[in-house]
């Protein structure tokens, strides 16, 4: 099972990984918001903790094969190449 | 600190040039209710808070803001991106052009730089909270009135995002406003008046007694 999913994850392209990685975020931030002002409430912060997770799976694929989404993810073996020269958010083939 | 995450929060993709419609939007980054003015109203509001949990709001609310300038912008630079000057000019964009070419510059749509009198700080969390539900509310009548003149529909695909975000802004708001209120009786000696205080700048048990002024006799 857990190979499969795996091999799901490989064969994802690149928006499709970027997709999953911002819908979760997107959740995480959404959150966020909700749980500033009920701070209490343990089924929220569980289902932000169940995003994170996701997101930092999907995000680091993500940064494996098609570059950072941040600076914290540059690594030796793909150089700066991979945080400044992968196209910026703000044109078409980013998104 | 703030730390860059290189993506949008939701994804633009036009497929069509259309630098009349790029002016429209251009005021969701720098007019009155845009993008740029409400990130800076929030992150510059939230040094004065009273409570942890609203400084928290308005730091969130403040970045997510950030993130909407530049979702906004990413739509003029891409609706305005390889068209000739004619064409240009034929959708109405000389008088932008002249100044900025497409580079992306905050001014609304009737052409006025980007303001800082378009928002407050007035260091009252009460009046400030105030302001920020209106924000959001006069923020969400301009998508509106951007989805009355917008048809193309990956540029309306993305406005609606924003849209939506304005109202759940609104909501966490308002709870937030109720936070503060709930409280307001810890700051003042009067119950019968909770609003004769100002809970980000008065100490709990309310604002010090007028001093009696030494007046010299005549």
């Amino acid at each position: 099972m857990a190979e499969m999913r795996l091999q799901s994850l490989d064969s994802m392209g690149r928006a499709e990984l970027l997709c999953e990685a911002q819908s979760h975020e997107f959740a995480m931030r959404d959150l966020a918001l909700y749980l500033d002002t009920h701070p209490t409430d343990t089924e929220a912060l569980n289902a932000f903790l169940d995003h994170k997770k996701a997101y930092k799976k999907y995000a680091s694929v993500f940064a494996d094969r098609f570059g950072a989404l941040t600076m914290q993810q540059v690594e030796q073996e793909n150089g700066w190449a991979a945080w400044s020269n992968t196209p910026w958010p703000w044109e078409k083939e980013a998104n | 600190m703030f730390q860059y995450e290189k993506a949008l929060q939701y994804p633009v993709k036009i497929a069509r040039p259309n630098a009349r419609l790029a002016k429209m939007i251009m005021s969701q980054l720098g007019g009155p209710n845009g993008e740029l003015g409400a990130s800076m109203r929030y992150l510059n509001q939230r040094y004065t808070m009273p409570l942890r949990e609203l400084q928290g709001l308005l730091t969130d609310i403040g970045t997510e803001e950030l993130s909407h300038m530049e979702m906004v912008s990413s739509i003029v630079y891409q609706l305005t991106k390889g068209m000739t000057p004619e064409q240009l000019e034929a959708q109405g964009f000389a008088d932008y052009f002249v100044d900025h070419t497409t580079g992306i510059y905050p001014v609304s749509a009737s052409g006025i730089p980007f303001s800082a009198a378009t928002f407050q700080s007035v260091g009252d969390a009460i009046a400030d909270l105030n302001e920020d539900l209106a924000a959001e509310q006069k923020a969400r009548t301009t998508y509106d009135n951007i989805l009355r003149l917008a048809d193309d529909p990956d540029v309306r695909d993305v406005i609606r995002f924003l849209r939506e975000r304005e109202i759940v802004h609104y909501q966490r708001f308002g709870e937030g406003l109720r936070l503060i209120q709930d409280q307001l009786s810890r700051y003042t000696p009067d119950p019968s008046n909770p609003y004769a205080v100002n809970p980000s700048f008065d100490p709990i048990g309310g604002p010090p007694q007028p001093r009696m002024r030494k007046r010299s006799s005549i």
